[in-house]
């Protein structure tokens, strides 16, 4: 197998033990493949487990309510309709 | 985005007024002119129906139990805070138009992605297409980064990636690399979605985003090899 088809088949999996017997024995004859499928996997890893970004500007729900009251999806006294729900303890 | 439809986020939902958090006294003072109930925690699902019954402050519970992820997605995919505030807002008011017709069942959370992901991908569809075709909005220029050596073995990067340089690095991303990689390896869509969703064939979402991947790695490599490798920028990629 040469470098280009081992790509196309690393764009689809990630994980070493997911790699066809062809992709695999690949891997143990290319160091620079090898290689950058260790960064991938260590990339893949860390941004999995990236938090949440900061929050939206303070005023971002103001300008969206407002709209949602203008066009009625949501009452525009701010008066809530519904009953009230249950107290969860 | 994920998330566990059985659970129960347990957000006080009267500790936001506009969207100023109060303090308790603050809250105390406040209930007189509000209609909140400062010992009252909703779960999700009972500020969704309440909010299918146009109730105001469940969609603020609402807004305020999903902004974070809903703006964190928009800009990681544009990487641009003004376009990620615009599109978060966009998400939402698309979400409450349509909140009535969500009968669950998918998780809140995952309709609330989808529809957050289509929202951001039509805004880049509208931008880049009339201008740039998608390989050149994608393809970076040759100057755009060093070059890999052949036959030489880097260093892994395992264990050595920290989450500022990380986020650095994704928001360096061409615009289509970061969105495919965003899409791909964050959020886990498949290429065959991808490629319906951004207009292109399944073969140039994968060969994006492993263009995408290998400019990541040298990204992130660049603060302890910038030196070492600025002699090899004549070779070619892997």
């Amino acid at each position: 197998m040469a470098c280009g088809e081992f790509e196309v088949i690393l764009a689809e999996v990630l994980q070493r033990a997911d790699l066809p017997l062809t992709a695999q024995q690949h891997l143990s004859e290319c160091l620079e493949c090898a290689a950058a499928l260790d960064d991938f996997e260590a990339i893949a890893d860390s941004v999995r487990h990236l938090p949440p970004l900061d929050e939206p500007v303070p005023d971002l729900w103001p300008q969206i309510r407002d709209v949602l009251r203008r066009e009625g999806v949501i009452h525009a006294d701010g008066r809530d309709c519904a009953p009230a729900p249950k107290l969860v303890k | 985005m994920g998330g566990n439809p059985n659970l129960r986020h347990r957000v006080q939902a009267s500790t936001w007024i506009g969207s100023k958090r109060l303090t308790l006294k603050e809250q105390g003072a406040d209930i007189l002119n509000h209609h909140a109930v400062a010992t009252e925690s909703w779960s999700e699902a009972e500020a969704i129906q309440r909010a299918q019954q146009g109730g105001a402050e469940a969609f603020e519970f609402l807004y305020h139990l999903h902004k974070r992820r809903v703006y964190s997605l928009c800009l990681r995919m544009t990487g641009n805070t003004a376009e990620a505030e615009d599109l978060a807002q966009e998400a939402f008011l698309q979400l409450f138009r349509k909140i009535g017709t969500f009968r669950g069942e998918s998780a809140f959370s995952t309709w609330l992605h989808r529809l957050s992901v289509n929202v951001v991908l039509m805004h880049l569809r509208r931008k880049s297409l009339p201008e740039t075709p998608l390989e050149e909005f994608t393809e970076p220029s040759q100057d755009d980064g060093p070059r890999r050596e052949i036959g030489a073995r880097d260093q892994t990067l395992a264990g050595s990636i920290d989450r500022v340089n990380l986020e650095r690095a994704i928001e360096r991303l061409p615009p289509g690399y970061r969105t495919i990689f965003v899409l791909h390896d964050m959020e886990g869509y498949e290429h065959n979605e991808i490629a319906g969703m951004m207009g292109c064939s399944i073969g140039n979402s994968k060969s994006q985003l492993h263009k995408a991947r290998m400019k990541l790695r040298d990204l992130l490599q660049l603060p302890q090899r910038g030196v070492a490798r600025a002699g090899n920028s004549g070779g070619s990629e892997v």
